[in-house]
């Protein structure tokens, strides 16, 4: 259940149509809007969400500050990022940084809506370009000490399913398995993920003698 | 006989006894003050010979403890190769020396009379330094005809060296004397052992070593000539500099040490033997000219060549000091030697080679210098670096343009380095290098031409990387004509809102194919295909329509933006008809890839349309001219459901 909404969008046209669009998604839910990151950040801080839209490209920073400072806060948030062009790099990011999904600003209202929903009731989204960049992150980031932080053979089935185009419903019946067991393996792997890149992040450090 | 003991006389039981002097053991006799002195001494050495072959002789010797006392001795015959004192090894290895090296540069360079001196003058050395070995450390006597053919050949030695190289330095840089003159100086100089065979001079020493002294002057006078006479031409010049600053300093060390004090009645400061090491300085001299200035025109290659011999030469000596003097059994004394050889010689011989062969590589602050060299786009300033890089490697006197060259080369015999051009880089000669103190060598030229190669690549990568982005930007700019730029004109003259929302969403998707296909080298068909897939299984969804996708090919295939683009178009044209006008349950996509051709098959199970009537999507015309763009086909049939079916060549030619 969504009960209030925060909206971070420097765009004021976006800004305007996503409050539309969250408004007919989840009509009884209080809306917020935020146009920097110094703003949102204030939102946040100020009280807990139970949903973010963040735009990543913002005046004052990246929409992924406002992401790590909404894990810290709010962890039971879900952040979902907004893009135009949805560059493959970024969204990866984000959902390193602990985004639950994206949406890509460009598609159609009614699209955005009904994924909108399926994130609230926990199933996210994953497109096959995204599904192939996460599967080549976990290939190029080779052996990693912890078994954990590794995609287990199934979530890789799902991955590679998804990176053929097949929709979280269409791979679930490929592999006989419920929707949402597709959402939970999904879940897995994004926070898999988050791990690895921080793990990732720590490796480079230490080479670097950052810390 | 132990140390501190002192022998008085020696005798045997048939002969009688001979007190023994000083006189008996000097090193050298010509140093005897007359010639009568030196005629006792030698009848005194016969008569010690004659004792000594006796079975039994006895020795009256003087020691602090026991005083005066007579000891019996059997004497041998022979004497061990242990038991020979170190300056008779030091005269036998510079004798042999001595020869090898004069017959090392005389046999790589036979037809010059410059080291056909060299080599005579080594034999000298060999005949004056064997013989003086012989019998400056006979152990108390010779027989007196021994000593005289030694000390005659001792001699002879002495002044064929000097002579040989007397005429080494009237030929060599410049020839400065006829061959009569030669001659000359063979004669007077072949005079001078009779002088004392004869014994015609006020004494001995006199008539040996003013020979000697005078050959030295002469010498010195003929090394002040021909500096003087090649201060012209740097490449003689040094590598006469080495050469004779050693042949002076060798005569200085020998003049003053021994023939001076001589000469003028008094002891000589330094035993006859270790002059003969001062000998070796010469020949260090003469390396160091070969190494450096490719003194008589050899150079390192002369080295490795000199080197392998001396290695085989120690190999068989080895060899055979190990069968006849340790008596080790022939095969395992073969493979010691090999393997000492292989311990010891090698690794000293490339410490050596590495010494007077020093080839620095490229340094750590070259390389950055080349790339920056290759970064830099002023013609003038890379010129300058170039020049920076090369003085900082070679550092010459002077450095000028000069004629285009293929390759590096030596000129003026290594005053010089040719050092070709590339592209904005104009050849250059390096004038006299390390500052005027060396000259070119074949190394500095493998360098120069090591250098060139690497800022030739440098440059090109260069190039080829501002091809690379021009390439690119093109590609850029005409992906964004072709694609951004019709679509928004497209929206700009559509009345029907949704349809510009749809034209400016469709817009989006190719901007961001027009981006994230940086690389250009083509975006991977299977990903188009999984994008698209998934995009119209949500929009079928969202509208209730079944999709049934099939789809097939080699992952590998890369397709440019403008097909992408045209593909994309296709699909979501037949699938905006299916969910709008064809009252359609279920939309099928096939999609084949064969033979560098794609087909596409779009069909849905709706009402259709009749030929005559209006076709599906205003859209479609404009897909139409696209896909005949691409040198493909398009067509639509309504009979049962809508149909549209397109094939489009995948040629490279589509993509680049």
């Amino acid at each position: 259940m969504i009960n209030n909404l925060l909206i971070v969008e420097d765009v004021a046209e976006a800004r305007e149509w996503l409050t539309g669009i969250a408004r007919e998604a989840f009509p009884q839910s209080a809306i917020s809007t935020a146009q920097t990151v110094a703003g949102a950040v204030a939102r946040v801080d100020e009280q807990s969400w139970d949903m973010a839209l963040i735009d990543l490209g913002l005046p004052d920073g990246s929409g992924l500050d406002v992401i790590r400072r909404i894990r810290k806060q709010t962890p039971h948030t879900i952040c979902v990022v907004t893009t135009v062009l949805g560059e493959d790099a970024h969204i990866v990011a984000a959902l390193s940084a602990g985004a639950q999904g994206y949406l890509l600003k460009g598609q159609p209202s009614t699209l955005i809506q009904r994924q909108l929903v399926q994130l609230e009731q926990g199933m996210p989204a994953l497109s096959p370009t995204i599904a192939r960049r996460i599967m080549e992150h976990f290939q190029r980031t080779g052996p990693i000490e912890s078994d954990t932080e590794k995609l287990t053979a199934r979530e890789l089935e799902v991955l590679s399913l998804i990176a053929k185009g097949l929709r979280n419903a269409d791979v679930a019946q490929a592999l006989g398995l419920a929707e949402t067991t597709i959402a939970t393996h999904i879940k897995a792997i994004y926070r898999k993920l988050g791990i690895s890149t921080r793990a990732e992040a720590a490796v480079h450090a230490n080479r670097l003698g950052l810390t | 006989m132990k140390g501190g003991e002192r022998l008085n006389a020696i005798g045997s039981d048939t002969t009688a006894g001979i007190s023994v002097n000083a006189t008996d053991i000097v090193e050298e006799p010509d140093t005897l003050g007359s010639y009568s002195e030196l005629n006792a001494f030698r009848r005194q050495q016969s008569a010690l010979v004659d004792i000594m072959s006796e079975n039994r002789i006895w020795l009256d010797v003087t020691s602090a403890a026991e005083g005066t006392h007579r000891v019996y001795v059997a004497p041998q015959a022979g004497r061990p190769a242990w038991a020979l004192p170190f300056e008779f090894w030091l005269q036998i290895f510079v004798g042999f020396a001595g020869m090898a090296l004069g017959g090392w540069v005389w046999a790589l360079r036979r037809r010059e009379a410059g080291p056909f001196f060299l080599a005579v003058s080594g034999v000298g050395l060999m005949a004056a330094a064997v013989s003086a070995a012989i019998y400056g450390t006979r152990e108390l006597a010779l027989p007196a005809e021994q000593l005289v053919t030694l000390t005659a050949l001792n001699q002879a030695g002495s002044v064929s060296w000097g002579a040989a190289i007397i005429c080494l330095l009237s030929v060599y840089p410049r020839r400065i004397a006829p061959n009569a003159v030669l001659v000359a100086v063979w004669v007077v100089s072949g005079l001078a052992p009779w002088i004392g065979i004869a014994q015609i001079a006020p004494a001995p020493s006199i008539g040996s070593y003013t020979t000697i002294i005078v050959q030295l002057l002469v010498i010195a006078g003929l090394v002040a000539i021909q500096l003087s006479l090649t201060r012209r031409d740097p490449v003689a010049r040094a590598a006469l500099g080495w050469f004779g600053l050693s042949i002076m300093a060798g005569s200085i060390v020998f003049v003053v040490a021994i023939a001076v004090p001589l000469l003028i009645g008094l002891e000589p400061q330094i035993s006859q033997a270790h002059a003969f090491g001062i000998v070796l300085l010469f020949y260090a001299g003469l390396a160091l000219g070969v190494a450096r200035y490719r003194l008589f025109d050899l150079g390192a290659w002369a080295f490795r060549l000199g080197s392998y011999l001396v290695g085989a030469i120690l190999l068989v000596a080895l060899d055979a000091f190990l069968i006849y003097g340790v008596a080790v059994e022939r095969v395992p004394a073969f493979g010691i030697a090999l393997l000492v050889l292989g311990l010891v010689y090698l690794p000293l011989r490339n410490a050596i080679g590495g010494w007077f062969d020093k080839r620095p590589g490229l340094t750590k602050q070259g390389f950055p210098q080349l790339v920056e060299i290759g970064l830099e786009r002023v013609p003038e300033r890379q010129s300058a670096k170039w020049q920076a890089l090369l003085v900082e490697t070679f550092d010459p006197l002077t450095i000028q343009p000069t004629t285009p060259a293929a390759y590096a080369a030596l000129i003026d015999d290594g005053q010089g380095l040719v050092v070709p051009g590339h592209s904005t880089l104009p050849p250059l000669v390096l004038q006299f290098a390390a500052g005027g103190r060396r000259l070119f060598s074949m190394h500095d030229v493998g360098r120069a031409q090591d250098l060139v190669d690497l800022v030739a690549h440098a440059l090109n990568s260069s190039d080829a990387h501002e091809q690379g982005v021009r390439k690119e930007r093109t590609r850029i700019a005409r992906d964004l004509h072709d694609n951004i730029g019709a679509q928004l004109l497209r929206t700009l003259h559509t009345p029907d809102v949704q349809r510009k929302n749809a034209i400016v969403s469709e817009t989006l998707a190719d901007l961001r194919d027009i981006i994230s296909n940086v690389q250009g080298d083509g975006m991977a068909l299977d990903e188009v295909l999984a994008e698209l897939r998934y995009e119209t299984n949500e929009r079928l969804a969202l509208a209730g329509l079944q999709l049934n996708w099939r789809s097939s090919g080699s992952p590998a295939i890369g397709v440019s933006a403008r097909l992408a683009h045209t593909l994309r178009s296709i699909v979501r044209e037949g699938a905006s008809n299916a969910i709008r006008h064809a009252n359609a349950e279920q939309l099928s996509i096939e999609i084949i890839e064969t033979n560098n051709e794609i087909s596409l098959t779009i069909s849905d199970d709706g009402i259709g349309f009749a030929d005559a009537g209006p076709k599906p999507g205003h859209g479609l015309e404009n897909i139409s001219s696209r896909v005949l763009g691409e040198g493909g086909s398009l067509s639509i049939t309504g009979a049962s459901g809508t149909r549209i079916h397109a094939r489009m060549p995948l040629l490279e030619g589509s993509i680049a």
